[in-house]
C-alpha cells in the first residue's frame, strides 16, 4: 500500500519517441465516455454506451491523424518544396 | 435536509454533491449507471495524471489556471494541494517536463468533464429530463 502512495510522489519517465503519442489514448476514451455518458438517452443501455464510444473514439482518433497528416504536409511543401 | 425535487435549490444540492464526488448527483437522481461511468472515467483520469506527474502537478503556486480546471475535478483537490504548496521557496514534490504536462493536462480535463457532469446532473434535477429534447423523466 505504501509502495502505491510513494509512487504517487514522483514523476513517471516518459519517452519523447513517437510512443508519446500514445498517452492520447487513455484521454480520448475516458472524454468518450464520460461524455456519452451524459448524452445517450433513457433507457440507459450498456450497449449503446460503448457501440457510440468507440465511434467517438474512432472519429477523434481519425481526424487527429488526419489534422497531423494534413500539418506534416504542409510542412514538407514549406520546408522542401519551396 | 429535504429539498422538493425539481426545484432550483434541489439542483444547486446535486450540483454540489456532483463536484464533491464526480457521478454522485446522476446516482442520486437514480441514473446509477450513467453515474457509476462518470465516477470511475473522472477518477480514473485524475488519478492516472497524478500517477504519470506525480502530485506535484497539483501546483496552486505556479500553474494557477490549470489548478483551477483541477479544483472543477473534487475540492479534495484542496487538501492535496495543502502538500504540494512550496515550503520556504522549495517544492516538496517537484515535477517537470513531458510528465508534468501530461499530469496536468489529463487532471485537468478531468476537472472540465466532471463540470460537463455536474452541468448534466443539474439540468436532471431541475427539468426531469436527461438532456434537451429528452422526453424520458429522471
Amino acid at each position: 500500500m505504501l509502495d502505491i502512495l510513494a509512487s504517487f510522489t514522483a514523476p513517471i519517465t516518459v519517452s519523447n519517441g513517437p510512443a508519446m503519442f500514445g498517452w492520447v489514448l487513455p484521454l480520448v476514451i475516458v472524454i468518450a465516455f464520460v461524455y456519452k455518458a451524459t448524452k445517450i438517452p433513457e433507457p440507459f443501455s450498456w450497449y449503446k454506451l460503448i457501440r457510440e464510444s468507440v465511434i467517438l473514439i474512432l472519429t477523434i482518433v481519425v481526424v487527429m491523424a488526419l489534422i497531423a497528416a494534413t500539418l506534416q504536409a504542409i510542412l514538407w511543401l514549406i520546408t522542401v518544396k519551396m | 435536509m429535504k429539498f422538493p425535487s425539481y426545484s432550483p435549490l434541489f439542483a444547486v444540492f446535486i450540483g454540489a454533491i456532483s463536484w464533491v464526488v464526480p457521478g454522485l448527483g446522476q446516482i442520486v437522481l437514480g441514473h446509477r449507471a450513467r453515474g457509476i461511468v462518470i465516477l470511475v472515467g473522472i477518477c480514473g483520469l485524475f488519478t492516472l495524471g497524478l500517477w504519470i506527474g506525480s502530485i506535484g502537478v497539483i501546483d496552486p503556486v505556479q500553474a494557477v489556471l490549470w489548478y483551477g480546471g483541477q479544483m472543477l475535478a473534487s475540492p479534495v483537490v484542496a487538501l492535496i494541494a495543502d502538500y504540494t504548496r512550496p515550503v520556504t521557496g522549495i517544492w516538496p514534490y517537484p515535477s517537470n517536463g513531458r510528465p508534468y504536462e501530461i499530469g496536468q493536462i489529463y487532471t485537468a480535463i478531468a476537472g472540465a468533464l466532471n463540470l460537463l457532469c455536474i452541468v448534466n446532473a443539474m439540468y436532471i434535477a431541475y427539468t426531469g429530463k436527461q438532456q434537451p429534447g429528452g422526453d424520458e423523466n429522471a
